[in-house]
């Protein structure tokens, strides 16, 4: 990968570039709890939406709260896909309104 | 058309290798400064051409909102930038304006290389379920002038003219005719690019378009000068806020210069080489002389297409020759690119610019680099100095890949 000013991406790739890669989410976290799902979870949203992340609560709305777009819900939901190696389906995405939901939805997948 | 309505130039903006304002640029162009160095943004080592005029210290965010940033291909960052000074310049207050009145226009030969080249190799790793949601929103060629027209609320036409390295002369044109028609009050037009990327750059060098002087790198670009060997890569922006006189008056604008006369046409000839005989670039600088309703000898300077490259140099020459006849020894020719690069689709919008600040200030710059006459290229190129010169008219020239030609030519503003 080589790395441009004005094309930035993902934090998982961003690293790649620097040099080192990290473990899938689910291989280095193998007893993963529901806090550190919904902390990775958190953190994935406000790095893309560049969003204060002591700011963002379970509760907290995506499009309400984050300002989220649709394209912006996309992205963040194919990085969640990426971390936690899932596919999830247009149907089950269209439900996902909060971070809890976000939450809720990675913690049936994954256990 | 008769009783058209006239067109003049109340706001540029610019961000390019020798500056990220538009007074920062004007200095270093009087000066000779070369914007010109190794290119930092990729590793080139695998590269024919290891060199390019690459913006420096650019901070978007003074501009651009973060989460923006991230999604937007660095050709609409830069267009949004220089739009942001050229809009602060113009005084203009859009909140006061019909928005249905107010047009973008600009000019991109690849829009947003960037963001396809790392699209592409990020479907490659990762697979083409990584591909970004913005990948294409973000690379279009309408993305910058859109990203725009969303910014600032403007609901007139919003489009992109591309026409390779002439992109941003036919979108200032296409513009000009926009106000002189009646159809918008203002447009903001010129142009972006920003193709300092390992693709793009493989592939001019590939087709031999580019300088291979790779440890002189600020001796790169020589516009007619007989050592030349290809252009230098640049990249930016040079966005020009073009306003219908009356309008213009009415708000006490300052009028940097009017636009006077657009010739356009194609060599129909050849992909890349231009016509052999430059019958298409005289055809062009004819015609916008003819536009402009002028005389040609009331031409005072010409902004050269002037890339660097063996071809185009000495067809443009010639072109100028069998336009202007013995006139052409009376008038000064200077390339911009002889600094700054050739910034492809943005080319044209920063050379207007360069000729409205020639006309505004009564200053011509200089072509930098020329050190050995060329016998085919024999005009006066304005040697590496800047002079003073009260221009009246001054011509700007653009020749593009695809044999599209453009002639733009502006006046001082006169009652």
């Amino acid at each position: 990968m080589w790395n441009i000013q004005g094309c930035t991406n993902s934090e998982s790739e961003r690293k790649e570039e620097v040099g080192y890669s990290e473990l899938p989410f689910r291989k280095a976290n193998k007893s993963v709890t529901r806090d550190e799902i919904q902390k990775k979870i958190i953190h994935i949203v406000a790095e893309i939406a560049s969003f204060p992340e002591e700011k963002i609560q379970g509760s907290s709305s995506l499009i309400e709260d984050i300002h989220a777009d649709s394209l912006m819900t996309y992205e963040i939901a194919q990085e969640i896909e990426a971390t936690f190696e899932i596919e999830i389906d247009e149907e089950d995405l269209e439900k996902i309104k909060t971070i809890d939901d976000a939450t809720n939805h990675i913690e049936k997948r994954i256990k | 058309m008769t009783n058209k309505k006239r067109v003049v130039i109340t706001g540029i903006g610019s961000v390019n290798s020798l500056g990220n304002s538009v007074p920062e640029f004007w200095e270093h162009l009087l000066q000779g400064k070369s914007g010109v160095d190794t290119i930092s943004k990729f590793d080139c080592s695998q590269h024919r051409c290891k060199i390019a005029a690459e913006v420096k210290n650019f901070d978007p965010s003074l501009v651009i909102e973060p989460r923006d940033i991230r999604r937007l291909d660095l050709f609409t960052q830069y267009a949004l930038y220089a739009t942001h000074e050229a809009v602060q310049d113009s005084k203009i207050n859009f909140a006061e304006e019909n928005p249905s009145r107010i047009s973008v226009n600009l000019g991109s030969g690849m829009g947003g290389m960037t963001q396809v080249e790392k699209q592409v190799q990020l479907a490659r790793d990762k697979g083409f379920r990584r591909v970004a949601p913005y990948a294409i929103p973000s690379a279009m060629l309408s993305a910058a002038s859109s990203e725009i027209s969303i910014k600032y609320g403007l609901k007139g036409m919003n489009f992109a003219a591309s026409a390779a390295c002439a992109s941003s002369s036919y979108a200032i044109g296409l513009s000009a005719r926009m106000i002189q028609y009646g159809e918008s009050d203002i447009v903001v037009s010129g142009g972006t690019e920003a193709v300092v990327t390992p693709t793009t750059i493989a592939g001019f060098a590939s087709a031999r378009a580019l300088s291979k002087r790779n440890n002189e790198p600020q001796k790169a670009s020589r516009p007619f000068d007989s050592e030349r060997d290809g252009f230098v890569m640049g990249e930016g922006a040079g966005i020009i806020i073009l306003e219908e006189l009356e309008h213009a008056k009415k708000r006490n604008a300052k009028i940097y210069a009017e636009l006077v006369g657009v010739g356009w046409g194609a060599d129909a000839y050849h992909i890349t080489a231009p016509d052999q005989k430059g019958k298409g670039a005289e055809y062009v600088m004819l015609q916008a002389i003819n536009d402009a309703n002028i005389k040609k000898e009331q031409i005072s300077y010409i902004n050269a297409h002037g890339t660097s490259t063996k071809q185009n140099d000495f067809i443009e020459t010639m072109a100028i020759k069998s336009v202007f006849g013995d006139y052409a020894y009376n008038i000064p020719v200077s390339s911009t690119k002889s600094m700054i690069g050739h910034l492809i689709g943005a080319a044209g919008g920063i050379e207007c610019m360069v000729c409205a600040l020639s006309i505004f200030h009564s200053k011509i710059h200089g072509t930098a680099n020329y050190e050995t006459p060329d016998p085919e290229c024999d005009l006066d190129y304005v040697p590496n100095e800047s002079r003073d010169l009260e221009v009246l008219y001054a011509m700007s020239n653009s020749f593009a890949f695809g044999g599209s030609n453009v002639s733009l030519v502006l006046g001082k503003l006169n009652d």
